[in-house]
């Protein structure tokens, strides 16, 4: 157990990438804190937790709303006492089927922008202080492959905000970690490529809307031949959050099976 | 330190970190960071063989892992030598029967410039760092295609990959070669689940002391770049490497880990 008597908050936790890192998180010792917009999903998680014989709790909160993250930082440390580990997993190309930049409306590019990077400077600074008060935290921020433009979200979704804004959370990790080396406070990225998330999860669905040829071609493409599961996501998550990371701070790691 | 370090390595449980029936070669494992993976190697389960030139030092390193109640074995070689190579496996899977896990560590450091830099030691270092990668892989992928059930290998880098540094010139240059290397070689065997990574470490110490290449002002510069303020225990580099070659890295190929404290992420600091 790992993390026996650590206390982590995951965003957008409710589901698929976000809801795995919660879930190994726990498998490991620690006390979760389940955070999400969708209030029945993200109790569907709590339950399973302690269920499972795991610590967990959850809030319903907006991350993109100031007032709501600081809220939500509040509650984690009344019920935890500190808050070790931080996964700004909350993310997303929005639900509208936007693929050429002239389809992209202003309101669009902000709302994408905010969901994947402002929520991430929302929690981060509500969080930051209390782990500098302590000289120790972990914050692992999601980022994508989509980065690299070398994949195209099918479906409802916007591709160019979206790579533009996974892209910023790699320079707010790099700049982060500088920042905060000193303080004992780590920041690190994962990059995940294509993941097939649970039934009925966003990318669950857009990967089932795919044509038959779509969802060979994506294959074909990433060395190992098969997608990702979440699972191998969060384990990536929980090494950086680990103590077995004593050195790294300020990188990304991918995993996207060699794409 | 190290003591807190060695604490972490020895009370670690998570069992998707288990290397349990795995066979692994560590090249350079008689000293260093070499050392460090293969003793965190077999205390994680594997039985491991160490490749080094020095076979004195790689037969302590047995010894100390055997002292764990751990199998390993020590075997005399350079990664240069293709004929010798072939031996050492030949020798290890006579002993473990399987490869399943290669980690590529065996590399030699200088501090020459292009002008200092002689043809014989260019070729040396590129010998060792980089045709040594490809030679010890090549037989390493043949075996693991053979017995069918993919494998894992991992490259010990360096952060002087992407950062050049003033006496540096040979090694860096060697050392982006493998990182081409290792990205070129897990495209050609993703679709075998042979997965090929690499770790680049920044300035790291080991043996239970100070780095013995670094003088006091490198290192004092160093430092001074990262931004965790300290440079690296060798077992941090170890664990990074057992990661990759575990089964919670199964998704992961192709890929460079930096553990760096933070050196790659930014490197000037104005001190206010």
């Amino acid at each position: 157990m790992d993390f026996k008597n650590k206390s982590a908050v995951i965003t957008g936790s409710g589901q698929g990438i976000g809801r795995a890192i919660a879930l190994e998180l726990s498998r490991r010792g620690a006390q979760v804190l389940v955070c999400d917009i969708n209030e029945s999903s993200l109790n569907k998680v709590v339950k399973e937790i302690n269920l499972n014989g795991g610590k967990a709790i959850g809030i319903k909160a907006d991350a993109t709303d100031p007032n709501q993250v600081s809220g939500l930082i509040t509650k984690a440390l009344d019920n935890f006492g500190k808050i070790d580990i931080l996964v700004n997993n909350v993310g997303g190309s929005g639900n509208k089927n936007a693929n050429g930049i002239t389809e992209i409306s202003d309101e669009l590019w902000d709302q994408i922008m905010d969901l994947n990077l402002k929520s991430m400077f929302l929690c981060s600074r509500y969080v930051v202080p209390h782990m500098i008060s302590r000289n120790y935290g972990k914050i692992v921020n999601i980022s994508s492959m989509a980065v690299k433009g070398n994949f195209r979200v099918r479906g409802a979704a916007a591709a160019i905000p979206y790579a533009g804004a996974k892209a910023g959370v790699i320079g707010f990790t790099a700049q982060l970690a500088k920042d905060l080396g000193p303080s004992g406070v780590y920041v690190n990225a994962v990059m995940p490529g294509h993941i097939l998330n649970e039934p009925g999860s966003r990318m669950a669905e857009r990967i089932n809307k795919m044509s038959d040829s779509e969802k060979q071609t994506t294959i074909q493409r990433i060395p190992l031949g098969r997608r990702g599961t979440p699972e191998e996501v969060a384990r990536t998550v929980a090494f950086l959050a680990s103590d077995d990371a004593s050195y790294i701070t300020g990188t990304v790691i991918e995993v996207s099976g060699g794409m | 330190m190290f003591g807190t370090m060695c604490e972490v390595r020895l009370t670690k449980v998570h069992e998707g970190l288990n290397l349990k029936d795995k066979a692994v070669l560590v090249t350079g494992g008689a000293s260093g960071i070499g050392r460090e993976i293969a003793i965190l190697m077999a205390h994680k389960g594997a039985s491991v063989a160490i490749l080094d030139v020095d076979f004195a030092r790689a037969a302590a390193v047995e010894k100390e892992i055997g002292n764990q109640t751990k199998q390993s074995l020590a075997i005399s070689g350079d990664v240069s030598s293709a004929g010798q190579v072939e031996i050492a496996y030949k020798t290890m899977l006579s002993e473990f029967g399987r490869l399943d896990i290669l980690v590529n560590c065996a590399a030699i450091g200088t501090n020459e410039t292009t002008l200092t830099t002689t043809e014989y030691l260019w070729e040396t270092i590129m010998s060792t760092n980089l045709k040594g990668v490809f030679i010890c892989s090549k037989l390493a992928v043949e075996i693991m295609l053979n017995q069918g059930h993919g494998g894992s290998i991992i490259n010990i880098c360096s952060t002087a990959a992407n950062n050049a540094r003033v006496g540096g010139i040979a090694y860096s240059t060697s050392k982006a070669g493998v990182v081409q290397f290792t990205k070129s070689l897990a495209l050609e065997m993703g679709p075998y689940g042979i997965r090929v990574n690499a770790v680049s470490p920044s300035l790291t110490d080991f043996d239970h002391g100070q780095n013995p290449k670094s003088t006091s002002s490198y290192r004092k510069a160093f430092i001074e770049q990262i931004p965790l303020g300290r440079t690296a225990q060798a077992v941090e580099i170890a664990n990074t490497v057992i990661f990759l070659a575990s089964e919670d890295a199964k998704f992961i190929t192709g890929e460079v880990i930096h553990v760096d404290g933070g050196y790659s992420a930014g490197k000037f600091t104005v001190k206010d």
